[in-house]
């Protein structure tokens, strides 16, 4: 019975400690949460004296998920660009620049966690449908990835934005089938994706004459229960894709939604963001226990833990996600609140400067020389992307070539 | 949604979440400690079958490279490609693995031979042999 009851005990001491480290990393620009599941992984020989297996993997889910609450944060208060560049931005930065940033984080929090309850509800569903799936699926990936990076160019508005991306998808597959493929180092995401997605955006506000209103805690931007349900279930459906499709990243499912939704609103679209970004990681898990391929690196993880990762293990961890989305929540608005407040206190400028000092630091440390390298070109490529007035979502490709190529 | 609701529904789920996590883990902790409900082992250097009272529980720990023999009812075959892992029920505290592809039928009685050792920290049975038991 103690047996049992300490075991109950640390099960629950490390959802509290993975929830704390999710706080950390998702706050924290550059810092992604494969990197810190790929760090407890690797120590995990160590931590067995005090932890099980399944302790770890209970800390890495929700690491994961209050991570996939707290990430808006830095995206809106951190990434914000001046109105030059506003219309390549996402909706977050928009609303940042209108003095409502802490309206963009609770409306993400809001899908966020709606979202969670209803992939939650939803999941055993898909223990009976996905093994079909999979095999129907499988041998066609490649094409499915083809067909939608083509259908993200198509969408841009005009043959001459349609070209500049192109010209995008194609700098970015070469970058990362160079990087994932050609070079050998380690943690060869971390500078790809900052300096693609992060530093670019950050080089850029620090160039132009970017200043950040006062911001306002306010509830004004409220979206009627029913359009919620439609964003729900596409946030439900683009999310299960993200989950199961490799090299496909949330941004380009939350794109094709927006495909399905037209009439979208820039509210609605953090909504929908918000709910993606945390269906995903659920998903993810269950997509695991039933076709045994890992589509998310702390997934990933977690199976280098567990190798018999099974449905009785996706459950338990689903059940673990779904109690950190609801502590992500109140985590998300209760920090939102915070940064908007020191948003008025702390010179821009200077915040900007100390996360590129941060990033380029860690990516020194987990990627050495070759790793600044990359994470200078791969920044260089992301602000020609940002300049050139398409969106950078195309830029995703630097994940998809090279899964292309894999499977061939 | 206003903030207030967001807050219901975030503390809703984290208390139900909770309270179902620690739910599963007594749950896990009872089946695997409790004797009566564990794997039969039998120590095959000794040769000495386990009866109820002598069997091997969660709380002992063999030696690596010990020899090792389980017999129960397959609950799930789980193949990885180069590795499958092999669930008994009622559950074994081992996890039981084989490099070669595992040719049994879930539910059929098997009796599993094979050696004790540590992978990241955890017991693990690899398979040398694996019968079904009639």
């Amino acid at each position: 019975m103690t047996d049992v009851a300490g075991s109950v005990s640390s099960a629950i001491l490390a959802f509290f400690a993975g929830s704390s480290s999710g706080m950390f990393t998702g706050i924290t620009p550059g810092l992604h949460v494969n990197l810190a599941s790929a760090i407890l992984v690797s120590s995990a020989e160590s931590l067995a004296s005090v932890f099980s297996s399944i302790d770890i993997a209970i800390f890495i889910v929700a690491m994961a998920t209050v991570h996939t609450f707290l990430d808006v944060i830095p995206s809106i208060f951190l990434g914000a660009p001046s109105e030059a560049y506003a219309v390549s931005v996402l909706p977050g930065h928009r609303l940042l620049l209108a003095g409502a940033g802490y309206e963009a984080v609770r409306l993400a929090t809001a899908g966020a966690v709606i979202s969670a309850i209803v992939s939650v509800i939803v999941s055993p569903l898909l223990f009976v449908i996905m093994p079909s799936l999979e095999a129907t699926l499988s041998p066609r990936m490649s094409w499915i990835i083809i067909t939608v990076t083509v259908l993200l160019v198509l969408r841009e508005k005009g043959w001459g934005k349609r070209l500049k991306a192109s010209v995008m998808v194609l700098l970015a597959g070469l970058l990362g089938y160079i990087v994932l493929i050609g070079l050998s180092m380690d943690d060869p995401l971390l500078p790809l994706l900052s300096g693609l997605f992060g530093a670019s955006t950050l080089l850029l506000s620090l160039g132009e004459s970017t200043s950040i209103p006062p911001q306002f805690v306010t509830e004004m931007a409220l979206i009627p229960p029913g359009r919620q349900c439609v964003l729900v279930a596409c946030a439900v459906f683009s999310g299960w894709i993200v989950a199961f499709l490799p090299g496909v990243g949330t941004a380009q499912a939350a794109i094709l939604s927006t495909l399905l939704l037209p009439a979208i609103q820039p509210t609605e679209y953090l909504f929908l963001v918000g709910g993606i970004g945390t269906v995903n990681f659920i998903m993810s898990i269950v997509t695991t226990a039933t076709i045994g391929k890992a589509r998310n690196g702390a997934v990933a993880a977690v199976i280098e833990l567990i190798p018999d990762f099974d449905i009785q293990t996706a459950i338990l961890l689903s059940v673990s996600a779904l109690a950190a989305a609801g502590l992500g929540a109140f985590l998300a608005m209760g920090i939102g609140k915070t940064a908007s407040r020191l948003l008025s206190v702390l010179p821009y400028k200077a915040s900007c400067g100390a996360v590129i000092s941060f990033v380029t630091v860690l990516i020194a440390i987990r990627s050495g020389p070759l790793g600044i390298l990359v994470f200078i070109t791969s920044t260089a490529l992301g602000i020609i992307a940002s300049s050139s007035g398409v969106a950078r979502l195309h830029l995703m490709a630097c994940l998809m070539v090279p899964v292309v190529a894999r499977i061939h | 949604m206003e903030e207030r609701k967001i807050k219901v529904l975030a503390a809703a789920i984290l208390i139900l979440g909770l309270l179902a996590l620690a739910y599963i883990i007594w749950d896990r902790g009872s089946e695997g400690g409790k004797p009566a409900n564990s794997a039969q082992i039998e120590d095959s250097e000794s040769n000495q079958k386990s009866d109820s009272s002598s069997k091997k529980t969660a709380s002992d720990s063999r030696e690596d490279g010990s020899k090792i023999t389980i017999t129960g009812k397959v609950a799930q075959v789980i193949d990885r490609g180069k590795v499958s892992f092999l669930k008994m029920s009622p559950a074994s505290k081992y996890q039981i693995v084989s490099f070669d592809k595992l040719d049994v039928e879930e539910g059929s009685e098997v009796e599993v031979t094979g050696k004790v050792q540590t992978y990241k920290g955890k017991k693990e049975v690899i398979i040398d042999k694996i019968s079904v038991v009639e």
